[in-house]
């Protein structure tokens, strides 16, 4: 017994110790960043922003406004970019939706998009209604329920048993259909375009080297695909057959939602 | 198996999209010649394009003096630019009986309640036996053979540009009277250098060479020129059956069953001279495009709203090699975002000739409102027949672009309109709440969900115990003395000595037998003392225990004393811990829980 609290106690101070509030210097970066955008000196408040990004932290309202900023201040790939690992954070946010179809709008790439089936059409646009925390807050409730159901199970009089017995079937069905449900967002996360252009017009080269020829031309705002780095350089493909390399100050890493966000 | 195929039947269907809409549908009759011989057949085809599938067949009235067939109807479908188009054709045979002049009336098609109308036909039947077509330049009886039987290729032009149209006729002419059985082994003139396209079925009609009545059998190409220089066209080939000419010279096996012989019939190569474009002239943004053609733009609506996309399609109409025909210059449009949505072509073969039109699709976006002046689209392209460059141009075209959006319904009072499109503002003082975040530490409510995790463990300890309990009597028994005689000690009322004597002599009876797993009754004074040593229970505590017994016996039977009985049961209390503190860690204590 003690053996078993000690574990939890254990088990509790690493989940704290991982867990805690923003470090230093985060909020102080915010409270500029909402200063300056107030006063319309759109550049700082990016700077603020990406100054509390950059120290780790990160929500889906601090990649909205980090967006905003972005946008105002003519950054159409950063808002772009900060947008929409906004909205993987928080799919079901109308704000994020409605600035991140303003800020694609800006964009000047029409990429050709294959249309899904029905079936697929459907499974995707449930799925990017989902954000890994609700995966998250589903696995807690199903905890929840089946400790208590295999508390009842356990303890209670048989009357009670019974019905705990069917509890713990519709738990197990219901923790099987979240696993599914996490593999498909696993998929869709590492499936999904992993980068943004941020450069105004980047020309994607067949190799990783000034001089090599120049495949097609994408312009800020454009989401891609990231491969692997050589140098200054980083491979990016829109499709199979649409594929090169760019400098790498030429586009920037989206880096997709955490599970515990 | 066939569920297979219904499943699959069924997800094409969900996922076929819908046809395009908003173009007019178009509905054309034609026929394949418009003078013929009494008795002779005209094909008449009527074209549907862009109705409804609840669209009704064509209504035709045949014209008095001709009769009617149907011969069928076909359906194409196809992609363009990611719509769906349709266009289904009707083939009906009109069999002529007298002579006369007659206009066919326009056919009729009803969509969606609406009527469609073609255009009326003019036909002229002429007595059988008269030509029904006056010769071609160049005809002449070229029967060399004398057979009545004659095959000739002809072109419109020896001398071409490259790229221009240039249409080729092969001829079989029949005199009335020869007899054919059969026609083998034809080969087209060889084109090598050209484009080739067929225009369309055999034309069968009747003329007049030097008096004498025959039957033409036409097949027709276009060709385009794909180079400069001198071409051949390479000659055709063509083997009529005929009876045999003399019966004298058939041998058995020669002629076959019904006494013909094969008669090769084959054309004269023709020199084409193709001339290259001329350099001189050649006028900017020039792209190759040979024929005569007309351009014009039009927009998909009348209306355009900022930050919407609407369609700009710009048709190239006219005659020539439309499939070569390449986009027109785009202007530098200011205000709008344009992004290049392909091309489609359409073409027509009539009389010999390859027009139609091919429409090129711009999708514009609007980056502001108001009115906005659209430079005017030129084309360039090369006319043969004048020998010169010639650009056309369209229109000029203004559009007024709205605020990006309405609000849909909103009538009568006046519409309420977006005067613009920005981002929605910044989420205020999210600092605020990253600092109680940092003040409260994020991370402590995820300890709350280790709760669960601690009543399963206390769960399932209760639950082994209970079920050790269940199983061992023994330790079941060890297990619950001590509370047992705790309680029952707790309950014993010392005003009553001689009750209260005989209660604790109960409780250490009961107590002891439990732990020693033996009957109350069975329980011995005498050999208690060897038991309890047994049990490695300490002397001291064995010696109090008995010595509790003994009082209790005293006062139970009247030889003790009855003042110090509140003492007594405090003293068995605390004796009652240090016992059972004893006896749990005996070897009797493994058995407890």
């Amino acid at each position: 017994m003690k053996r078993a609290l000690f574990g939890i106690l254990l088990f509790g101070g690493a989940v704290l110790a991982g867990a805690s509030g923003p470090p230093h210097g985060v909020v102080e970066a915010v409270r500029a960043a909402e200063a300056a955008y107030a006063a319309g000196r759109y550049d700082e408040a990016v700077a603020g922003y990406r100054q509390a990004l950059d120290s780790g932290w990160a929500s889906a309202d601090l990649y909205y406004n980090a967006g905003c900023a972005s946008f105002k201040a003519g950054q159409i790939g950063w808002a772009v970019a900060y947008l929409e690992e906004a909205r993987r954070l928080a799919p079901r946010d109308p704000d994020i939706r409605h600035n991140l179809r303003i800020a694609s709008a800006r964009g000047r790439d029409l990429l050709p998009e294959e249309e899904p089936s029905w079936f697929l059409g459907v499974l995707a646009g449930v799925l990017d209604g989902i954000a890994p925390r609700d995966f998250i807050r589903v696995l807690l409730i199903l905890i929840w329920v089946g400790a208590a159901a295999l508390i009842a199970r356990w303890l209670a009089p048989p009357i009670v048993r019974r019905g705990a017995g069917w509890a713990l079937w519709v738990v197990a069905a219901v923790a099987a259909l979240t696993a599914g449900g996490i593999g498909l967002k696993a998929y869709q996360i590492t499936s999904a375009p992993s980068g943004v252009v941020v450069a105004a017009e980047a020309r994607v080269l067949s190799g990783p080297q000034d001089g090599e020829t120049v495949q097609f031309v994408l312009h800020e705002g454009t989401l891609l695909h990231l491969g692997r780095w050589a140098g200054d350089w980083r491979e990016v493909w829109l499709s199979e057959e649409m594929r090169g390399w760019l400098p790498v100050e030429s586009v920037v890493d989206l880096h997709g939602p955490r599970w515990f966000r | 198996m066939r569920r297979r195929r219904w499943i699959l039947a069924l997800l094409g269907a969900l996922t076929l999209p819908a046809p395009a809409r908003g173009a007019d549908p178009v509905l054309r009759a034609e026929v394949d010649r418009a003078r013929v011989a009494e008795g002779e057949v005209i094909a008449l085809t009527v074209t549907m394009e862009g109705f409804s599938r609840r669209a009704g067949d064509p209504r035709i009235e045949a014209p008095e003096g001709f009769e009617i067939y149907d011969a069928g109807r076909s359906t194409n479908i196809s992609w363009i630019n990611g719509n769906l188009s349709s266009s289904t054709v009707h083939t009906y045979q009109l069999l002529s009986r007298r002579a006369g002049t007659y206009t066919l009336p326009p056919v009729t098609v009803e969509d969606r309640g609406r009527e469609y109308r073609s255009d009326p036909i003019a036909l002229e039947v002429v007595p059988a036996g008269a030509a029904t077509r006056t010769p071609a330049e160049g005809d002449a009886p070229a029967d060399t053979g004398g057979r009545g039987l004659f095959a000739r290729v002809e072109i419109d032009k020896t001398e071409a540009y490259a790229d221009e149209q240039i249409t080729m006729r092969f001829r079989l002419y029949q005199r009335k009277d020869v007899r054919l059985y059969e026609i083998s082994g034809f080969e087209p003139p060889g084109t090598e250098g050209f484009w080739r396209e067929d225009l369309g079925p055999q034309q069968d009609y009747t003329v007049r060479l030097d008096g004498d009545l025959y039957q033409v059998r036409e097949i027709s190409w276009v060709l385009f020129p794909t180079r400069a220089g001198d071409l051949e066209i390479g000659p055709g080939r063509i083997v009529c059956h005929v009876p045999a000419r003399s019966r004298r010279r058939r041998g058995f096996f020669s002629s076959g069953l019904f006494n013909q012989e094969q008669l090769p019939l084959t054309t004269e190569p023709i020199r084409v001279h193709v001339r290259p474009l001329p350099e001189e002239g050649q006028p900017e943004g020039f792209t190759g495009s040979v024929g005569q053609y007309t351009i014009e733009a039009r927009f998909e609506s009348d209306e355009a709203h900022q930050g919407e996309p609407f369609a700009l399609n710009v048709t190239i109409r006219g005659s020539g090699h439309l499939q070569t025909v390449g986009a027109p210059a785009w202007p530098e449009w200011e205000g709008f975002r344009v992004y290049d949505s392909g091309d489609a072509v359409s073409v027509q073969k009539r009389e010999g000739r390859v027009t139609g039109e091919k429409t090129f699709t711009q999708v514009l976006i609007p980056t502001r409102t108001g009115v906005i002046d659209l430079e005017p689209i030129h084309f360039s392209f090369f006319d043969p027949d004048r020998e010169t460059y010639r650009t056309v141009s369209t229109a000029p075209m203004r559009i007024d672009v709205l605020a990006a959006a309405t609000v849909p319904g909103a009538t009568g009072r006046g519409e309420v309109v977006a005067l613009g499109e920005d981002i929605l503002y910044i989420r205020q003082e999210i600092s605020s709440g990253l600092l109680a975040a940092r003040a409260s530490g994020v991370g402590v409510g995820w300890l709350v969900h280790l709760v669960p995790l601690a009543l399963l463990t206390g769960a399932y300890w209760l639950r082994r115990r209970r079920a050790a309990l269940e199983n061992d009597p023994v330790l079941a028994r060890r297990s619950r003395a001590f509370r047992r005689a705790e309680a029952r000690l707790a309950s014993i009322d010392p005003s009553a000595p001689a009750a209260a004597a005989a209660a604790l002599a109960e409780v250490w009876e009961t107590y002891l037998s439990d732990w020693l797993d033996v009957e109350v009754r069975g329980l011995k004074r005498s050999s208690l003392k060897g038991e309890l040593e047994a049990a490695h229970l300490a002397p001291e505590s064995i010696e109090r225990v008995l010595s509790q017994l003994a009082w209790a016996d005293d006062i139970r039977f009247g030889a003790g004393a009855t003042e110090s009985v509140a003492g007594r049961l405090s003293g068995a209390s605390g004796l009652l811990h240090e016992v059972e503190h004893g006896l749990r860690r005996s070897p009797l204590g493994a058995r407890t829980i």
